[in-house]
């Protein structure tokens, strides 16, 4: 075997395959988007940045927007700070600790259209599981139309950050249980108080484990769109409709693939920005390794 | 010199004592409170999954009568058991479009991360920051061209397409699981395969395929899961009931029994079935993998 052919006999499979199925749809996206195309058919006819200049004025769309910006913060804040949480108090060892690690760990084993097949019985009004234990505490008046108009988006973001959650503790365990032990020791023989242990040891030594749990959660937030479709799809009246969603109904629902491919650039875009940083970094680390 | 010495010593001593007594008299209270909070915890997180398990082996009149979190007057194991009659085809699919779609991962990634890692050519780090890029593409940029792809390649409903595209998905997340893992083994492995006059191929089978077992271990138990609970793909790759994959099947079932609770209940579990056995079964794999990669949800 020629020696400078063999890598790219070893990397061909995956090329060919990407390349064909993945690469090349990439590039046909953007085209797509600059046309009016309909349905899957016949070709649309070139319209520039037209469906982009008709996206800033459509109202569904920018109500979308606005819903995957409440994702993204609420992403970013909630199932991240329960993780820490979770994550340090589970790492104290006790009999049974593994068993309470499984069920943190559970939901990850669940598929978005199962998460959201139980959390719309959960959210159900009356019978449902949330209404029921709130009336059994005594705590009726906390009780909302989950899934009305004014809570459904929330209401979807809270099922999809408890199993949000469940990978944000699995990546803090990881990172926690890399921290060496000795380092914390010494700081509580040097007097240390718990919150500065915390914030000055294991917080900055979880850089690494926050980089993943925070681009995962950005990426998960930006993309959602299988547990919008199991839950709500959307509803009502657009309360819960995000990007996704949206690109998935133009496209499929309304067979307007040309407008629902610049939904999916736009997407692209946004995921891009907060991803490129983080590859930067991997790239530079690899770097390292390999010269 | 001398006293200062002394005087330190004795604070030190100090700050250990108090902090023994601090131990000995706060710390099992500190303790055993986090304990109690994390199992509060743990009992809240566990809720959702609790109330489906209990609401699919209870009858509706019950459920109305008692309230959802009553226990059974009666087991109704029926419910499980019609569930999964009715979903039978629907996880028969899964399988078929599963296991191939994993073994194909797994292979293709493979031959890719063994190349990436273990040999020097040009282009290298350029096509490792490729495939990481890559890993993290939605999938809105690929489905309209992809569906329309597979319809021109008559492909649409049919296994192979979701098989393909289930392949395509998986392989940048894969290759770098695999480049990492086969960054780690001893490059003298290789060289002492060449030294024996044994070609790339043999050295790559031979040697770093059963190496790779506690990776691919992880690898299979992650892309088996990913690609099962995968929904999006199911519904545009689709039309027939005979193709759709047990994400798509529950909602037409959930579409079908609408307010029968302990039905949608049922069949909720029944579909969460195989990877719930996956992943209590191999957690550890699955955990390792999580950790190796860690770029997914």
């Amino acid at each position: 075997m020629n020696a400078r052919l063999t890598p790219w006999l070893f990397l061909m499979p995956a090329i060919v395959i990407y390349g064909i199925f993945g690469a090349y749809p990439i590039f046909q996206t953007f085209a797509i988007s600059l046309t009016d195309q309909v349905g899957v058919a016949a070709p649309g006819k070139f319209v520039g940045l037209q469906n982009y200049a008709a996206l800033l004025h459509d109202d569904y769309f920018l109500n979308s927007l606005k819903h995957t910006g409440i994702w993204v913060i609420a992403f970013l804040l909630v199932p991240n700070t329960l993780a820490i949480s979770i994550a340090l108090l589970v790492k104290q060892t006790f009999w049974g600790a593994s068993l309470i690690k499984t069920v943190f760990f559970l939901p990850l084993a669940l598929s978005f259209a199962i998460v959201g097949v139980i959390w719309g019985w959960i959210y159900e009004p009356d019978v449902g599981l949330l209404d029921q234990l709130l009336i059994g505490l005594g705590l009726d008046g906390l009780i909302v139309e989950w899934l009305g108009p004014d809570a459904a988006n929330y209401s979807v973001i809270a099922a999809a950050a408890w199993r949000q959650t469940a990978f944000a503790t699995v990546i803090f365990l990881a990172g926690l249980s890399a921290i060496p032990q000795e380092l914390l020791e010494a700081a509580k023989v040097d007097g240390g108080t718990r919150r500065q242990i915390f914030f000055r040891i294991t917080l900055p030594l979880l850089k690494p484990a926050s980089t993943i749990a925070v681009s995962s959660a950005l990426i998960q937030a930006l993309l959602a769109t299988e547990i919008v479709l199991t839950m709500t799809e959307g509803g009502p009246f657009g309360s819960s409709e995000v990007v996704g969603y949206r690109m998935y109904m133009e496209t499929f629902w309304n067979y307007k693939f040309g407008y629902g491919a610049s939904i999916g650039v736009i997407v692209t875009l946004m995921t891009a920005a907060f991803v490129v940083p983080y590859v930067r970094r991997m790239a530079k680390a690899q770097e390292r390794d390999w010269s | 010199m001398t006293d200062t010495t002394t005087h330190m010593t004795n604070s030190s001593a100090d700050v250990v004592n108090s902090s023994s007594l601090r131990e000995r008299i706060e710390e099992p209270f500190m303790r055993g409170g986090q304990i109690a909070l994390l199992v509060l915890l743990a009992l809240v997180f566990f809720l959702p999954v609790a109330g489906t398990l209990l609401t699919a082996i209870r009858t509706i009149p019950d459920i109305t009568q008692n309230g959802s979190w009553a226990l059974p007057l009666s087991y109704e194991w029926s419910n499980l058991s019609l569930a999964f009659m009715k979903m039978l085809p629907y996880l028969k699919a899964s399988a078929i479009i599963t296991l191939p779609s994993v073994a194909g991962t797994l292979l293709v990634s493979m031959m890719a991360g063994y190349a990436l890692s273990r040999m020097r050519f040009e282009g290298r780090i350029w096509m490792f920051l490729v495939i990481v890029s890559l890993s993290f593409v939605p999938v809105h940029t690929q489905l309209i061209p992809v569906f329309k792809l597979m319809s021109d390649l008559g492909l649409h409903d049919t296994f192979w397409a979701q098989i393909i595209v289930h392949i395509m998905r998986q392989i940048p997340f894969a290759v770098l699981i695999m480049t990492n893992f086969f960054n780690t083994v001893p490059g003298e492995l290789r060289e002492a395969g060449r030294i024996d006059g044994a070609s790339e191929w043999t050295i790559f089978q031979r040697i770093y395929v059963p190496v790779a077992r506690p990776a691919l271990s992880a690898l299979i138990v992650l892309e088996f899961t990913w690609i099962w609970n995968d929904l999006l793909w199911g519904l545009v790759l689709t039309q027939g009931a005979g193709k759709k994959p047990v994400t798509v099947g529950i909602l037409a079932f959930q579409g079908e029994y609408e307010i029968a609770w302990n039905m949608v209940a049922s069949g909720a579990v029944i579909a969460a079935i195989p990877t719930l056995i996956v992943f209590l079964a191999f957690q550890k794999h699955f955990i390792r993998g999580m950790t190796m990669g860690s770029v997914k949800g």
